[in-house]
């Protein structure tokens, strides 16, 4: 073996962890390389000078005057100490699942707070209406100028809105059917379900039927009013005629006040003039 | 090293007398490893700085820790950090040639000639303890040694 390899072992070679043959190698190369036997005895004596004399026990009275010296200082350990102890056994993704769990919980939180503040319709019926989960024809806020609790004459987009944030799971889907715009074609008439909103049905009806310029009538053409219905038929069938010019607006309301799609009319369908437009409105109160 | 665990959790429960047998238990490691490096005039206070830090430190510890291992670590980073000129003449005579000529040592090379040819750590302990791989340690052991050897060489005659 070359010198320069065999003084690269030299080190292992002192501590015995070369294999048999390259051991073998380097004592043959120490024993041609008078320098490099030099160095091996070199190394070797101070190697043994630090094996003997390189180890000092500490001075005696170390341990006392340093335990005096750590009995002056603060005591370490506290409660505070113990809890970072376990805190740092906790995996760091458990913490960061936590935090997300905890952030969506207040956002979920602040939304439910939110709503009392935002609703619009001060109709309490409307408002339990809004938070019935399981029903997705439940009524909405189309509000009558002739209602007696004076509420807005626009369609309100907003209560869909707060129905998504508040309601449970089954609310999605219907806010969903809400927001899907219905094609209308005055040559296909369409009908309308009006569920659960009591009186303020007949009111919201009669509104929609007055800002359309249409008028409320049955199957043989017969006027309706509002206070022709009685609470007693808990279940109506009526007639908006409505002029053509209006009937997409009409429309628009009566799927917004639904709640849900309408569907294609069939059957028969009240007498009118040209250039009106019939829609069917099953309401139940 | 097996009583570490236990010797923690002693500590952890609030026994003084824990801290009392690390101190015991390895403070000539500590002391020594301090001469070596900083030589006889600061070795004692550094020792002491190096423990009064460690009980300062010791209730972060996980029970599983290797205390001695902890402890040199500790040590090394201390005695790199806080470099002095050594002054051997106190010591005595072959203890003193001994320092001389680690003097002569870079201090990479002399904590790694330190920990292994004096406090005979493995060389796998010394790789943890100055944080390097393995062979790295190794490499800095045999030159570290290499350079003592040639720098004991003007001595050999008088021991």
């Amino acid at each position: 073996m070359d010198s320069f390899f065999a003084r690269n072992r030299l080190s292992a070679y002192l501590d015995r962890s070369l294999p048999k043959a390259e051991a073998e190698a380097v004592s043959e190369a120490i024993a041609r390389d008078i320098s490099l036997s030099a160095d091996l005895q070199a190394v070797q004596q101070a190697l043994k000078l630090l094996n003997d004399h390189g180890r000092q026990p500490a001075p005696n009275g170390f341990q006392a005057r340093c335990l005096a010296a750590i009995a002056e200082q603060p005591v370490p350990g506290s409660q505070v100490a113990w809890l970072q102890r376990r805190l740092a056994r906790i995996p760091t993704e458990f913490v960061a699942l936590v935090g997300a769990a905890l952030i969506i919980g207040i956002a979920l939180n602040q939304g439910i707070e939110q709503k009392p503040e935002t609703a619009v319709s001060p109709n309490p019926s409307v408002a339990l209406a809004d938070v019935q989960p399981a029903d997705p024809l439940d009524s909405n806020t189309v509000a009558s100028p002739a209602s007696p609790t004076k509420q807005s004459t626009e369609p309100i987009v907003e209560p869909t809105e707060q129905t998504r944030a508040t309601a449970p799971a089954p609310a999605p889907r219907r806010t969903k059917v809400e927001t899907i715009p219905v094609p209308f074609n005055t040559t296909s008439p369409l009908a309308y379900r009006i569920l659960h909103g009591g009186d303020q049905v007949l009111y919201d009806i009669a509104a929609i039927a007055d800002q359309a310029n249409g008028r409320l009538v049955d199957v043989h053409g017969k006027l309706f009013t509002p206070h022709s219905l009685s609470e007693a038929r808990s279940f109506s069938q009526l007639f908006l005629v409505a002029p053509k010019t209006t009937a997409a607006a009409a429309h628009k309301q009566l799927t917004t006040r639904s709640g849900m799609s309408p569907y294609p009319l069939e059957g028969p369908k009240p007498p009118m003039a040209e250039g009106e437009v019939v829609f069917l409105i099953e309401a139940q109160l | 090293m097996s009583e570490s665990p236990n010797l923690i959790r002693r500590f952890h429960a609030g026994e003084p007398q824990a801290f009392a047998e690390l101190v015991s238990e390895h403070k000539d490691d500590v002391y020594t490893l301090c001469l070596r490096m900083l030589g006889p005039d600061s070795a004692e206070s550094a020792t002491e700085a190096i423990f009064l830090q460690a009980h300062q430190d010791m209730h972060r510890l996980d029970a599983e820790t290797n205390l001695h291992m902890w402890v040199l670590q500790r040590t090394v980073h201390y005695t790199l950090a806080n470099k002095c000129e050594s002054n051997e003449e106190s010591l005595a005579e072959h203890s003193a040639l001994t320092q001389r000529i680690l003097n002569e040592l870079d201090p990479t090379f002399r904590v790694a000639v330190i920990l292994r040819d004096v406090l005979r750590l493995s060389e796998e302990e010394v790789a943890a303890i100055l944080a390097l791989a393995i062979g790295t340690a190794r490499s800095r052991i045999h030159r570290g040694r290499l350079t003592l050897g040639r720098n004991f060489s003007p001595h050999l005659d008088r021991t």
